[in-house]
């Protein structure tokens, strides 16, 4: 390893859990395990049966219900109305969608300064939904002071 | 297996350019009137007011165990201090083959960089900038300039700071 490299950071502010349906009410919980042997990453998330996915750290916790599109931020529930969509005829028709797909990624910045790398990351995640031929995203980055950043993207 | 992160710079002839990781932390490079990796001998190979420096072609370099690393966004957080006559040029999109450096007006290196996070990715990997790494490799080349005018002051200018933003998965 190259002493002058950026290093992986050691800890993480909010590691992941992933939650599969395991029958008869129980889940099949699946840690990230960050900086073990035992680390798993984005890709080894099965997004076909992830029904529930959370972050927890600094004694808080964030998560997407990937049945329903529902956000839980440290207790308080959020759900996203897409709206509606004005159809040929004049109407509106409520967007609605029908699956949601688990979007996860941490963003790093990094500061190079001449006295070192100042090193600051968020932590996003939400979910994309096709609509119509049209892709929708709603995603929640948290920072390591809990400070919440919502980003929409049809 | 650590991840990590390096700056790496090429230089030299295109017909047989060197590559190497500068690392990521302290000065890194200095523009000057020479093409080589060498951060240090900046004063040997100044930069006289009115010409531009060599340029500057750096890549990101990623080397770990991730899933995908995408949208990479590259400014100038902090600029010269004063910046009297200096100009920061550059180009990130797209530049996938490396030319070599010139010490005159750069064709590539034309716009200016952002002073501030542009929002969207503006370093490409694979020629996109909708473009990922899912294994170890480089984005495509950054390609720097400083330009001057006949009022930049003599001597050490401050130091500017650069920054990248990327999203891992």
């Amino acid at each position: 390893m190259n002493d002058l490299s950026i290093d992986r950071a050691k800890t993480i502010d909010y590691e992941f859990e992933c939650l599969y349906p395991a029958g008869d009410g129980n889940w099949q919980v699946t840690h990230q395990d960050y900086g073990t042997p035992q680390e798993k990453h984005f890709s080894d998330i099965d997004l076909e049966k992830i029904e529930i996915f959370r972050l927890n750290g600094k004694g808080r916790f964030y998560g997407v219900d990937l049945r329903n599109g529902e956000m839980n931020l440290n207790g308080t529930s959020l759900f996203f109305d897409l709206g509606v969509k004005a159809l040929p005829n004049g109407e509106n028709s409520r967007l609605i969608p029908k699956k949601y797909t688990l979007i996860y990624f941490r963003r790093i910045r990094n500061d190079f300064t001449p006295d070192g790398v100042i090193k600051r990351m968020i932590y996003c995640f939400g979910w994309q939904t096709d609509i119509d031929g049209e892709s929708y995203q709603r995603i929640i980055c948290v920072d390591e002071h809990g400070r919440l950043l919502v980003s929409n993207k049809k | 297996m650590a991840a990590t992160f390096n700056w790496a710079q090429t230089y030299g002839s295109s017909g047989g350019p060197t590559t190497t990781d500068l690392g990521s932390s302290g000065n890194l490079f200095n523009f000057k009137n020479a093409d080589d990796a060498t951060a240090s001998n900046y004063a040997s190979y100044p930069v006289t007011p009115g010409n531009p420096s060599y340029e500057v072609w750096i890549r990101a370099h990623f080397t770990s165990t991730f899933s995908s690393i995408d949208n990479l966004q590259f400014w100038m957080s902090t600029d010269f201090s004063p910046n009297t006559g200096l100009s920061v040029k550059y180009k990130a999109n797209n530049v996938g083959s490396y030319v070599t450096p010139i010490n005159t007006t750069s064709s590539i290196a034309t716009t200016a960089i952002p002073t501030a996070d542009p929002g969207t990715a503006n370093v490409s990997i694979g020629g996109s900038l909708t473009g990922a790494l899912v294994a170890a490799g480089y984005s495509d080349y950054i390609v720097l300039q400083v330009q001057t005018t006949g009022s930049a002051p003599s001597g050490d200018s401050s130091l500017a700071i650069f920054t990248l933003q990327y999203d891992e998965a």
